[in-house]
């Protein structure tokens, strides 16, 4: 490999830290850092924040970054203004959105809640245009498309202010030449606006998923243009010749050339990279349920994991609008460190989901004046006023203390009472989170590891672990830059489908072939354009199937090599034996019918090791720093707690509880009643004393 | 021990209240210790018994044949104790979960509890034993914990067609007989081995053998996963602390109702009018009193019409779910569902009524009057609680039923559109929702590709009316219009609306919402307006090319329009939801510049005028709100 490829880096920009990672390709070994994050200054926060690694730019190939860009814009409704354009006598499905009630508080409560809000449409009704044309299943055109008429469709949308225009129509899943020709026309005689047809964007039936699918991407297609313009100009200016990918939803990394069409397919490209992270991490471990939980600045993510895959879904939905692309199953709340404490209308102690960020950040930062989490967890000691972050950045207790005070006197408390309520509630807040994931979900916490990670994870896991009644926490190397593990151990991945809705007995199986053979060139093309790294290109591939008349599919994977009538017969085999799996039957005389193809291309990545530990003999105290005063709960209050350095703890150590283990880019705040391990790869492995009985 | 049919309990609220929560007596129950539950596994038990009947759901929506089913999702599912008492329920049709626990009660007093066994399935969808209305097949599996029958599993789903005189089984009916095959409870599977007498029999009395069939095997296959899920929980937790957390689960429920219900002690009545019973027009009256005292709620329907001839009566099951779908409702709906908050709910009605009819009367049309008990009772209620209530919702299920023979296949096939749903009413701070399901069941549209997908039938349009009802401070939603046209075949359909006549009541100034409307344009050019008194028809005949229309009702408005935001009525007019002239004549608000841009100092003038004439109308708008609404009091506006 050339020498100016030797660097892989992985790149996290949380809303008020950069976290960097650089893997050297050529040893498996791994730098990283943590740098505040530079709002609006992409390229001076990356370039920072690899100096401090003391990496070359020019020796660097790739740069993988998860973007928030496209989901903060779609959050805060900052994206383009869409117009739709759709076949006449359909789009008011944009108001009617299923005719389902599922708007409530509760899993159960919508069926009778008459208080619940409908969300707004996607694209209002005056931005809406619709053409009278027809296609009909299964690609009949019935009534011919009228360019002039989407000439001035179009013109008109324009002239309302749309820059951006999403276009769906009918049964373009079967027959989209209607939708391409619009395409090409706007393309063509209209400039400078952003165009989206459905069937490139979503190819699935059902009209409505279809057709918010293309809004939302048409609406941040100038998002995500501008935002790669500036980032690649200015990395270019800085000496940067290597390529920059981007992390997709469902955990691989693809070329922003490819993501220019499909925005949307980096809407959970953020979170995405810990949970790919937390995956890698329970192979190696050999542990099968997991919960990966990534606190940084301004939220908690949390993610179900089990038997080592990363939990897709195919039923995504920003604030109930839905995203039909593969995506993985993450849930985010407005907690984190930066959560910013407030005391609401009622007298009640809140924390969040509004946060400080980086600017002004929290109080003890030195310019907000606001009180937040970090500032909660300073004046109760568990940071460390001159270690945070490595001494890089200094912490103000008196900032916090002072900012902490106006609200214990709305509260009428004491200042450390204060704290501990603000720690407390939003735990409880994350808490519920992970309830909703498993508990509402049938799964028993009980069983489970809560993987603690991000800057404020380790602060936070074993009292989260303690309230939801986790047994076990894991703090793995370097736990605040550990989703930067994922950007550089994802795969260069690629996920295409199309819609092929057709009874089994139907389907030739040359066709069929052709379709996935299709599929997979494209798929490769798309890996190609950019890919620095060598190695075949892997496909995998996959079809949604149901009997014929049922409504909803169950993927099957399909490994039949090429496929002939044989070949469709193993294809129906695997699906009876899919449904049996998922539904306890499967009524095998029945016609089997196939809606949906996909293929999932990629490419591996080279290896990352960890150095691991030295060999202890379970006595900590050789890693021990220090003391300080640390709060531990309202009947402890204060207690003189020994503070560890992390990266001179051995294999094997066992420290109890309370501790503070404190490292480079995160502290570690173990709870009393819980005991730390350090496992031979040296990651913590913290246990509930009260769990072991 | 014997126990008494079903009958015996709808024989029992004709004379006297009947408090909902109220256990037999005469059914054995299980012995369960009761101990103290750690707070975790309490709250672990309850969300797993929730996520059990989810998954029951999931299995049964997912599996399922017919799109009544599998999208409509006209089917609930549901667990109780082995006495019968609610104990979870998946996110269902509200009309289904209160009334399934009297299937359980049926099949336990037509088999004598003692001779249910490990491995039995019951059926039935007779409504006077234990069923809603005759498409509901009822599918009950006793669960059993090492050789004890603990529980039960249930669940009960729309069938495409159960036979009778008219495709989709919603006839114009004059009595039950007509309205399909009925099943008593009935033993559908005997320890561990299917009857098959039971399934063939069925499929030989229906239209679409292959549908039903899958169906009930879908219906199985949730069942089970209901069983499986219960011993699972009980494998790992223990049969008592299950059992116990259960127990404790109702006493929740129970005190969080009786703690929210917060309703000031007194007698609220109110009335509202059906627009005919399917065999004759004219008002048909629905009364409800409801008195509060203290945290128990009594409702009282005497003074509702005599049972209809039609097919439009609610079965004392049926009635005494929406009385808890409405109490629910008005209350917290985050409150747990079981049987531990029908302890506070006492329900009288009748024999002989709308809402408690007697054998044979019809009752395939129930849904109607059902959407029509939420709403008086919560009329009824409106000047205690104004904020909790909302105006008046489209109040019908607007139910379609195809049935034809595909051209290209030749197969004969049953479609039963539930599409056309109504908007909702104006509500104290936001407007009804448009194009919503109706109150007393809860499911997705099928999607138009779908239709087409299946059916032999084009689509020409789906979207919200165009009309001007429901003005208010805060306005109704608008209902659906539905445009479609059979290919290359005729058709035979079936109409079941409501609300052509009597307009979904405004609240406090707001106007009322539109009435429902039914159309054929016939190829020839003849425009039938079909059954424009009360919306209901059956087996008329659409021929290939004609085109129907069906426009649900629209919600009506709450409060005054003339103190609607002005920024929200231009945006309304920008989106075209409100015309030019409405904004004018309802809202008091004038535009220039071609509809553009707000006169405000126009729209200050005249909103100033249109106050004084309102106040000097309010009294008369207050009374015409508490009537029956007709489309002539609607053009004397």
């Amino acid at each position: 490999m050339a020498s100016n490829s030797r660097y892989i880096v992985g790149i996290d920009i949380g809303g008020t830290f950069t976290d960097v990672i650089a893997l050297d390709v050529e040893t498996g070994h791994a730098l990283s850092a943590k740098t505040p994050t530079t709002p609006g200054r992409f390229v001076a926060g990356v370039t920072n924040s690899i100096k401090t690694l003391g990496v070359p730019l020019h020796e660097v190939g790739q740069i993988i970054h998860g973007s928030t860009t496209c989901t903060n814009a779609l959050i805060e409704r900052k994206h383009a203004k869409t117009g739709f354009i759709g076949t006449k006598g359909f789009s008011d499905e944009f108001d009617i959105q299923r005719m389902i009630r599922r708007w409530g508080k509760t899993s159960w409560s919508a069926i009778y809640d008459l208080h619940q809000k409908k969300p707004a449409p996607f694209v209002r009704r005056h931005l809406r245009r619709e053409l009278d044309e027809r296609v009909a299943y299964p690609g009949v055109v019935v009534k011919e498309l009228d360019l002039d008429e989407v000439r001035c469709k179009a013109k008109e949308l324009i002239e309302a202010g749309a820059s951006s225009l999403a276009v769906c129509l009918l049964w373009s899943t079967v027959n989209s030449s209607h939708e391409r020709r619009v395409k090409a026309l706007i393309d063509s005689e209209f400039k400078n606006v952003y165009v989206s047809i459905s069937c490139e964007v979503a190819p699935v039936v059902r009209e409505y998923e279809r057709m918010v699918t293309t809004a939302v991407n048409a609406s941040l297609m100038p998002v995500m243009t501008d935002y790669l313009a500036t980032v690649k100009e200015e990395l270019n200016s800085m000496g940067f010749r290597g390529s920059l990918l981007l992390m997709q939803s469902h955990g691989g990394v693809a070329d922003p050339e490819v993501l220019k069409e499909r925005p949307i397919l980096t809407l959970r490209g953020g979170p995405v990279a810990g949970v790919v992270a937390t995956n890698n991490l329970g192979k190696t471990l050999g542990t099968k349920r997991l919960i990966s939980c990534d606190i940084g600045g301004t939220s908690c993510d949390t993610a179900i994991i089990l038997d080592h895959a990363i939990p897709l879904t195919d039923e995504t939905e920003v604030d109930y609008y839905p995203v039909k692309i593969p995506t993985a199953d993450i849930h985010c709340i407005g907690a984190g460190g930066g959560s910013i404490a407030y005391v609401d209308a009622g007298g009640a102690l809140r924390v969040g989901p509004e946060s400080a960020g980086a600017s002004p950040g929290p109080a003890c930062y030195g310019s907000g004046t606001q009180p937040t989490l970090t500032d909660a967890n300073l004046v109760l000691g568990r940071l460390s006023a001159d270690e945070f972050c490595g001494g890089q950045i200094k912490l103000d207790t008196d900032a916090a203390r002072s900012s902490l005070e106006a609200l214990s006197r709305r509260l009428g408390c004491n200042v450390t009472t204060a704290a501990e309520g603000i720690v407390r509630v939003a735990v409880a807040n994350m808490a519920e989170s992970i309830r909703l994931q498993t508990i509402d979900r049938g799964h028993d916490p009980r069983e489970f590891s809560l993987v603690g990670f991000g800057g404020g994870g380790p602060l936070h896991a074993s009292l989260l672990a303690e309230a939801s009644s986790i047994p076990e926490v894991i703090i793995p190397l370097q736990p605040g830059v550990f989703s930067t593990v994922g950007m550089v151990v994802a795969e260069l991945g690629y996920r295409s489908q199309t819609g092929c809705l057709q009874p089994l007995a139907s389907v030739d199986p040359i066709k069929l072939e052709r379709s996935f053979r299709e599929m997979e060139a494209a798929g490769a093309a798309m890996l190609r354009t950019s890919s620095t790294k060598r190695g075949d290109v892997r496909f995998s591939r996959s079809a949604a199937m149901r009997y014929t008349l049922q409504e909803w599919e169950i993927q099957v994977g399909i490994d039949v090599g090429r496929i002939d009538h044989h070949g469709l017969e193993k294809i129906k085999a695997a699906f009876h034996a899919a449904h049996r799996a998922r539904y306890a039957f499967a009524p095998e005389d029945k016609p089997v019918e196939f809606v949906t193809l996909y293929v999932d291309s990629s490419l591996p990545t080279p290896p990352l090791r960890h150095e691991p530990p030295v060999q202890g003999d379970g006595d900590p105290a050789g890693s021990q720093k220090g003391t300080r005063a640390v709060y531990i709960d309202e009947r402890m209050g204060f207690v003189d707690v020994s503070i560890y350095d992390r990266v001179r703890l051995e294999a094997d150590d066992v420290i109890n509880g309370p501790c503070i283990i404190e490292e480079l880019t995160s502290t570690t705040f173990v709870q009393k009643g819980w005991q730390v391990t350090v496992d031979p790869m040296g990651n913590l492995i913290v246990r509930s004393l009260e769990s072991e009985r | 021990m014997v126990t008494a049919p079903v009958s015996r309990w709808f024989a029992q609220a004709s004379e006297d209240f009947l408090n909902l929560g109220a256990i037999p007596p005469d059914v054995p129950r299980v012995e369960v210790r009761r101990n103290a539950l750690d707070p975790v596994t309490f709250a672990v038990l309850g969300g797993a018994l929730f996520s059990i009947c989810q998954e029951m759901d999931i299995t049964l929506r997912n599996t399922s044949l017919s799109p009544i089913i599998n999208i409509g999702k006209d089917f609930s599912c549901a667990i109780f104790t082995s006495d019968a008492q609610l104990v979870a329920q998946a996110c269902n049709c509200p009309g289904h979960v209160g009334s399934m626990h009297y299937a359980v009660l049926s099949c336990i007093s037509s088999f004598g509890f003692e001779n249910l066994n490990e491995g039995d399935v019951y059926m039935l969808n007779d409504p006077y034993q234990g069923g809603t209305h005759l498409p509901d097949i009822t599918l009950i599996t006793p669960v059993f914990y090492k050789d004890e029958l603990v529980m039960f599993a249930g669940n009960r789903a729309h069938h495409s067609d159960v036979g009778g005189s008219c495709p989709g089984s919603f006839p114009l009916s004059d009595s039950i007989f007509e309205e399909g095959i009925r099943i008593p409870p009935v033993k559908f599977y005997d320890r561990g081995s299917k009857v098959p007498s039971v399934i063939s029999m069925l499929l030989a009395n229906v239209r679409t053998p292959e549908e039903v069939e899958g169906d009930i095997e879908a219906q199985l296959a949730a069942n089970r996963a209901g069983a499986r899920g219960l011993v699972r929980l009980m494998d790992k937790y223990g049969r008592d602390v299950v059992l116990c957390a259960i127990l404790e689960y109702m006493d929740h429920s129970e005190r969080a109702f009786r703690n929210s219900l917060n309703i000031p002690d007194g007698s609220y009545t109110a009335e509202d009018w059906m627009d005919g019973d399917g065999k004759t027009e004219g008002a048909r009256k629905i009364r409800a009193n409801v008195v509060v005292k203290g945290s128990d709620v009594f409702v009282d329907f005497t003074g509702t019409e005599a049972q209809a001839r039609g097919p439009i009566n609610s079965i004392f099951p049926t009635t005494a779910s929406m009385v808890v779908a409405a109490l629910l409702a008005l209350t917290d709906p985050t409150i747990m569902p079981n049987h531990g908050f029908y302890r506070p709910i006492h329900v009288k009605a009748p024999s002989g009524t709308l809402v408690n009819p007697t054998f044979p009367a019809p009752a395939v049309g129930f849904p109607d009057v059902c959407n029509r008990i939420v709403e008086v009772i919560m009329e009824a209620l409106t000047p205690v609680i104004p904020d909790r209530v909302i105006a008046a919702t489209s109040g019908t299920t607007t139910n379609c039923f195809f049935g034809g023979t595909n051209p290209t296949s030749g197969q004969p096939y049953v479609w039963y559109n539930i599409n056309s749903q109504g908007g909702w009413g104006g509500r104290s701070d936001a407007d009804g929702w448009h194009n919503v399901c109706f109150i007393e069941a809860n499911g997705w549209d099928i999607p138009v590709e779908t239709i087409e997908y299946r059916y032999p039938w084009r689509v020409l349009a789906y979207k919200l009316r165009d009309d001007d009802s429901g003005a208010g401070k805060f306005r109704g939603g608008k209902g659906n219009y539905l445009a479609l046209t059979p290919i290359g075949h005729d058709v035979q359909f079936s109409v079941n609306g409501d609300r052509a006549v009597t307009l979904p009541y405004g609240l406090f100034g707001g106007k009322p919402g539109a009435s429902g409307k039914c159309t054929i344009y016939h190829k020839d050019g003849r425009i039938e307006r079909v059954a424009p008194k009360m919306l209901k028809a059956d087996r008329l005949i659409v021929r290939q090319d004609d085109v129907l229309v069906i426009e649900a009702p629209s919600g009506g408005g709450y409060g005054n329009p003339l103190e609607r935001n002005v920024d929200s009525v231009r945006d309304d007019v920008l989106d075209g939801i409100v015309s030019i002239e409405s904004a004018r004549h309802d809202y008091g608000v004038v535009f220039s510049d071609g509809g553009r841009v707000v006169d405000f100092i126009a729209t200050a003038e005249l909103r100033a005028q249109m106050f004084n004439a309102y106040e000097t109308r309010s009294a008369e708008l207050n009374s015409i709100n508490r009537k029956p609404y007709t489309l002539d009091d609607d053009a004397g506006h």
